[in-house]
């Protein structure tokens, strides 16, 4: 018995020591804590197409990433490894590679994708840069048409590469049968100008050809001039739009920091149908508005805080006007960080991550759940934790989506 | 059966006293770096609040509270880890090779002994792989004392406490040997019993036919870290995996490859190798 005394140890100490270990660290994960959504008003049926994408945080040290689905937590270490492996997904991505597995496979672009009820169709640029600098890019094109699980696949040079530096998709539309791909592109420069282009190429797949590549904008600049492109948050990226809105910032970078010349800003609407671009009157939109608001092909929608309330203010998009002007019943905060998401004729609002001074106050997210129209509210409701001691757990909120 | 306990046991009483010599240096060297690195940064700290007249409250919000993520990379803490890790390395092929080339010759009366050579090919395997996890599981259980005396000799105002399942993760070494799930512990160690079981046919290739058998090991070594690293190679090629599909793949080709060496190993053993 003597002679086996090494190993016995050995083996006791490994299975005891690792077993408990593991065994800790499974349940310290189902302790942690969980919040839901106490209902102050309205129905909590609105809750279940709302997902909010966060983390736990509690000083420097600890970091747990958790989502909030139907009004149900649950963290990332509660998940198994295969669920881990794909990491955090956009729910339209999700659905789309359920859907269509193998036309989705390495698709994982949300600008890069048009869908509609016949069609799924992809357009990305895949760039490699060359020994002497020069970049080659191919575009790589996919349509799916869903009847029958057609699907044409292929990589077409991309036009005037040459003159190209970077090319980045933001827009994909179908229109007439013929792909439509809108790209910002930083154009190649030997001196000290920048310049940079909104480019509209048109792809007929069927014959597997760039039929044309068109610019829409162009604008050179130096040094400490500066010019960016900005598109609204895209509520639908891959739903069929017939409107695109660029908005052009034009301003000087001083040693402080980058001024706006807001007289030279403007916002640029394209129309994929008509084919024209055209200046919209700040009259009717304002820059910050187009700027920070969100898009759904229809309409544009922004978040504005007025009189101590939040107002959302409805754009349309092929009238150019404003058709609503909403008001939401939640009180507003200059300090918080809102999220807004609009759907299902619906706006949810998300108010959450106060920070004052670089210091993040411990307070419940609010969400608010109203009629887009009328501004009624269907629910209102706050975060609440289920654990007493939960002063120093911090909820930060990284995104909201809609199912 | 009985016979393959053994063995193991014998394998491990062979090793014990390096192998507690390696648990002993671990233990000095880790608890002597919380001493010594603990006593250099409260020194460092109080010097910085004299030279720029913080209070202690003042310090933390600068530099931020002093915390055992120090301990954990300094050199007297991680050393003894690289030292087991080379040293369990290096004995894969020094369990086999002390038989041929030790002072009894011990090689003729283990292979002449009536037990199956698998029994010696699995009992080599199991003992390397019990004192791998026998080293983990010591320091798991030293180091949250490690963390306490830490805790206990840094003032409450400047210490940054921090959990165990923190610490490892904060750490790239020892995130590497304990992982922070079960699931990734079975997938680490059993990368690690694959790559063991390649060694060991290798080994056994060389031991069949001395100098050619070293080339054929290395071929081995290489097919096999293809083959294993096939789906991977393949997504460079451009060809797209979803990763549950990639997890997998590599999967099967791992248990493939993990029971083809013991396989071919075993048959080695048997018929060709030579004393």
């Amino acid at each position: 018995m003597k002679r086996y005394l090494c190993s016995i140890i050995i083996g006791m100490v490994v299975i005891l020591s690792i077993g408990t270990y593991y065994v800790k660290v499974a349940s310290s994960a189902s302790s942690l804590p969980k919040y839901t959504f106490k209902t102050l008003e309205g129905s909590d049926k609105e809750l279940d197409p709302v997902i909010i994408n966060a983390s736990l945080q509690n000083g420097s040290n600890f970091y747990e990433p958790l989502t909030i689905e139907s009004n149900t937590t649950t963290y990332e270490s509660e998940k198994s490894y295969l669920e881990n492996l794909t990491g955090r997904q956009d729910y339209l991505i999700e659905r789309l590679v359920k859907e269509h597995r193998s036309f989705m496979r390495g698709k994982d672009s949300i600008s890069s994708l048009y869908e509609d009820d016949d069609f799924l169709a992809y357009a990305s640029v895949n760039s490699e840069y060359t020994k002497s600098g020069n970049m080659d890019a191919e575009f790589d094109i996919g349509l799916l048409e869903k009847k029958d699980e057609e699907e044409t696949s292929f990589q077409i040079e991309l036009p005037n590469q040459g003159r190209i530096m970077n090319a980045d998709v933001r827009d994909v539309q179908l229109v007439h049968s013929k792909l439509q791909v809108l790209t910002m592109n930083d154009v190649n420069s030997n001196n000290e100008k920048q310049t940079k282009e909104v480019h509209l190429y048109t792809i007929d797949v069927a014959n597997k050809k760039v039929l044309s590549d068109k610019t829409l904008v162009s604008e050179t600049f130096t040094d400490p001039e500066q010019v960016d492109f900005q598109m609204p948050i895209d509520l639908a990226p891959s739903q069929p739009n017939n409107m695109v809105f660029i908005s052009v910032i034009k301003g000087v970078n001083h040693e402080d920091g980058f001024k706006e010349k807001l007289k030279e800003s403007k916002l640029l609407s394209y129309n994929y149908e008509t084919e024209k671009l055209e200046t919209v009157k700040k009259e009717l939109l304002s820059l910050d508005m187009a700027r920070s608001g969100y898009a759904d092909g229809k309409n544009l929608y922004a978040v504005e805080m007025k009189s101590g309330k939040y107002r959302i203010k409805t754009f349309d998009l092929s009238s150019q006007t404003l058709t609503k002007d909403t008001e939401l019943d939640i009180a507003a905060n200059k300090k918080e960080q809102d999220f807004a998401a609009i759907k299902n004729g619906r706006v949810y609002f998300l108010l959450g991550n106060e920070v004052d001074q670089d210091v993040l106050t411990n307070k419940p997210a609010k969400l608010l759940i109203a009629d887009i129209k009328t501004g009624k509210t269907l629910y209102k409701g706050e975060t609440v934790i289920n654990k007493k001691n939960s002063k120093s757990f911090e909820l930060i909120i990284d995104d909201l989506e809609i199912k | 059966m009985m016979r393959y306990i053994k063995l193991v046991n014998f394998e491990i009483n062979r090793f014990s006293k390096i192998y507690l010599s390696l648990l002993l240096i671990t233990l000095v060297s880790q608890f002597a770096g919380v001493f010594i690195v603990t006593k250099s940064l409260l020194n460092d700290a109080r010097d910085i609040m004299k030279e720029e007249r913080l209070s202690e409250a003042a310090y933390i919000t600068n530099y931020g509270g002093i915390d055992f993520n120090h301990i954990a990379n300094s050199l007297l803490f991680v050393g003894p880890i690289a030292l087991s890790a080379v040293a369990l390395i290096f004995y894969i092929f020094l369990i086999w090779y002390r038989d041929w080339f030790g002072k009894n010759t011990f090689i003729y009366r283990l292979l002449m002994l009536p037990t199956s050579r698998l029994s010696i090919y699995l009992s080599k395997a199991t003992s390397i792989f019990l004192m791998v996890l026998g080293l983990i599981a010591f320091q798991i259980i030293i180091l949250p004392m490690e963390n306490a005396l830490f805790n206990s000799n840094v003032p409450e105002v400047l210490l940054s406490e921090m959990s165990i399942s923190t610490i490892t993760i904060a750490n790239p070494i020892l995130s590497l040997i304990i992982p922070s799930t079960f699931t990734q512990f079975l997938i680490s160690y059993g990368i690690g019993l694959m790559i063991m079981s390649i060694l060991f046919t290798a080994i056994m290739f060389e031991r069949s036919f001395r100098i050619k058998g070293i080339i054929m090991g290395l071929l081995y070594c290489g097919i096999a870290a293809v083959l294993f690293l096939a789906p991977v190679l393949m997504e460079i090629g451009n060809f797209y995996f979803y990763p549950n599909e990639l997890f997998g793949l590599m999967l099967a080709i791992g248990i493939i490859l993990t029971g083809l060496s013991v396989w071919l190993g075993a048959w080695l053993l048997k018929n060709r190798v030579t004393v």
